[in-house]
């Protein structure tokens, strides 16, 4: 049993490092070239309008969810934020891909070199990622109730 | 945390998640679409003939004679196809450059019998060659970069060059003959907002009027020169943008410039016969159908001779492919629609309005 709890909690932190990684390799290297990305985000069909405050938003949000995912407190609030901003992105390159009338450059450092449909499939695997370490910690939560 | 909890605030962030993209989405579906205060007229004089599957989305025009047009590739450079004027044969042609040691960029290719030319604005070279057996030897190799050129004669082609230092964009003609001369009008092009791209468009020359015909893309006007460069006039499209509605942002860390939002296209493409330029519009006028916006591409017709705007004909997309690029020869307009090339003809109204009678 303790073997298995063990297993659960690895799975749970691996996840979160992931994540971490993620977000802050992806907020950072836009925040190093932070003119193109204000510039790359203007150029987008759905944004431009927008692009001023979401050129700062977007690596902020990063930054502050990978905060949460390094404590084990604030873990499950930070992978429901990573999990509501990875499907923001995936509804993104959808709508982008099936609706919009041009389809811009991607941006984002090594992710920007990704195609658009590769770019999707990743999206969705780390969505999966977040819904598994969610769903094992609300079951953890659950075991230790019981107790 | 209940399990029907952690499954309820899943669903809630998936739902906020998608509607907050969506309705960016909506908010700025705006921005493509501007109605404006002109109104087209449609007498409906174009009747489409027939459709030739060129298998591939990469041509472009090269030339026309007699009844034959010459079609030149993008991602094959020195093949070249030709093709009767009733879209029914096809032959192809291979040049062969004397010498291919240069750091080719942007090839293209022009057939004016009984020469062809094989010409890149980058590097910058122009080849020149006899169709009859398609080998082509260096004619002219400088250090004056074009983008944006086409033939007058057979040894002069116009061209959009760059003025030094700014790198904005100027109009020009380059002899390339012996000695060779280029000469440059800076009055014709101007500036709106930055000198490169507010005055981007496409340059036309047509030998009967023996005219240049330079189209903004960004703005409803078009310039008309003669083969010196002396200004003709300035004609206004239908439209109404008369301001170039383009952002532009310089990275200094990049050095880089680009286009930082969405641009607003006024005048796609456009082509010139004759006296009449036709010109390919990306704006919807007032009372038209969106529709048909969706499902074919708009032509406006103008006479260059008494500056005046004759109509407008839709050309049908094929496969959702919208028009590329077209021509017009006689009476009849031909346009690259994804890997087609489709033939419509003209009824009378435009027909009559061919005059070989120049601007004074």
């Amino acid at each position: 049993m303790k073997l298995k709890n063990n297993i659960k909690c690895v799975i749970i932190e691996l996840i979160s490092l992931l994540y971490i990684l993620l977000f802050v390799y992806a907020a950072v290297s836009k925040l190093i070239d932070f003119e193109n990305f204000q510039v790359q985000l203007g150029q987008s069909p759905l944004l431009s309008a927008f692009a001023g405050p979401i050129a700062w938003i977007v690596p902020i949000v990063e930054i502050v969810i990978s905060g949460l995912l390094i404590f084990p407190k604030a873990r499950l609030i930070g992978l429901f934020g990573a999990f509501s901003l990875m499907v923001m992105f995936t509804a993104y390159i959808i709508i982008i891909l099936n609706f919009s009338s041009y389809i811009p450059c991607s941006c984002g450092g090594i992710l920007e070199k990704m195609s658009w449909k590769t770019h999707m499939v990743f999206n969705i695997i780390f969505i999966m990622l977040a819904v598994a370490a969610i769903l094992l910690i609300q079951k953890n939560n659950d075991k230790n109730e019981v107790l | 945390m209940k399990a029907k909890k952690t499954y309820l605030i899943l669903i809630a962030s998936t739902f906020f998640a998608i509607c907050s993209m969506v309705l960016l989405f909506i908010f700025s579906e705006d921005i493509i679409h501007h109605q404006n205060n002109f109104v087209r007229r449609f007498p409906n004089e174009v009747s489409k003939v027939h459709q030739i599957d060129l298998r591939f989305n990469s041509y472009y025009l090269a030339g026309t004679a007699a009844n034959k047009i010459y079609l030149g590739n993008y991602t094959a450079p020195l093949l070249i196809t030709v093709i009767d004027t009733a879209l029914n044969t096809k032959q192809e042609f291979n040049a062969d450059l004397s010498n291919m040691d240069f750091p080719f960029q942007s090839v293209q290719v022009r057939v004016a019998p009984p020469n062809f030319y094989v010409v890149d604005g980058t590097v910058p070279i122009i080849f020149k060659g006899k169709i009859k057996d398609w080998k082509a030897t260096v004619k002219w190799h400088g250090s004056v970069l074009f983008s944006r050129f086409e033939l007058i004669d057979s040894l002069t082609i116009a061209c959009r060059s760059i003025k030094n230092p700014s790198g904005e964009s100027v109009l020009g003609t380059l002899y390339f003959g012996n000695p060779a001369v280029l000469n440059l009008n800076f009055e014709l092009l101007q500036k709106q907002i930055d000198g490169i791209f507010d005055v981007d468009g496409t340059l036309q020359y047509d030998p009967v009027l023996e005219r240049l015909v330079y189209v903004y893309l960004y703005r409803n006007q078009f310039i008309v020169a003669d083969k010196k460069l002396n200004l003709d006039y300035r004609g206004k499209t239908i439209d109404t943008v008369h301001r170039a509605q383009i952002k532009v942002a310089y990275l200094a860390n990049r050095h880089e410039k680009k286009l930082a939002a969405p641009p607003l296209i006024v005048n796609k493409i456009s082509a010139v016969y004759k006296n009449l330029l036709f010109v390919n519009s990306g704006l919807p006028g007032r009372y038209e159908d969106d529709k048909m916006w969706k499902e074919a591409s708009i032509i406006d017709v103008y006479d260059l001779n008494n500056k005046s705007y004759i109509s407008s004909f839709y050309v049908y997309d094929i496969n959702n492919k919208k028009l590329k690029s077209f021509f017009v020869r006689d009476n009849h307009f031909y346009g690259f629609i994804g890997q087609y090339l489709v033939d419509y003809k003209f009824t009378n109204l435009i027909t009559d309005s061919y005059s070989l009678k120049k601007t004074q």
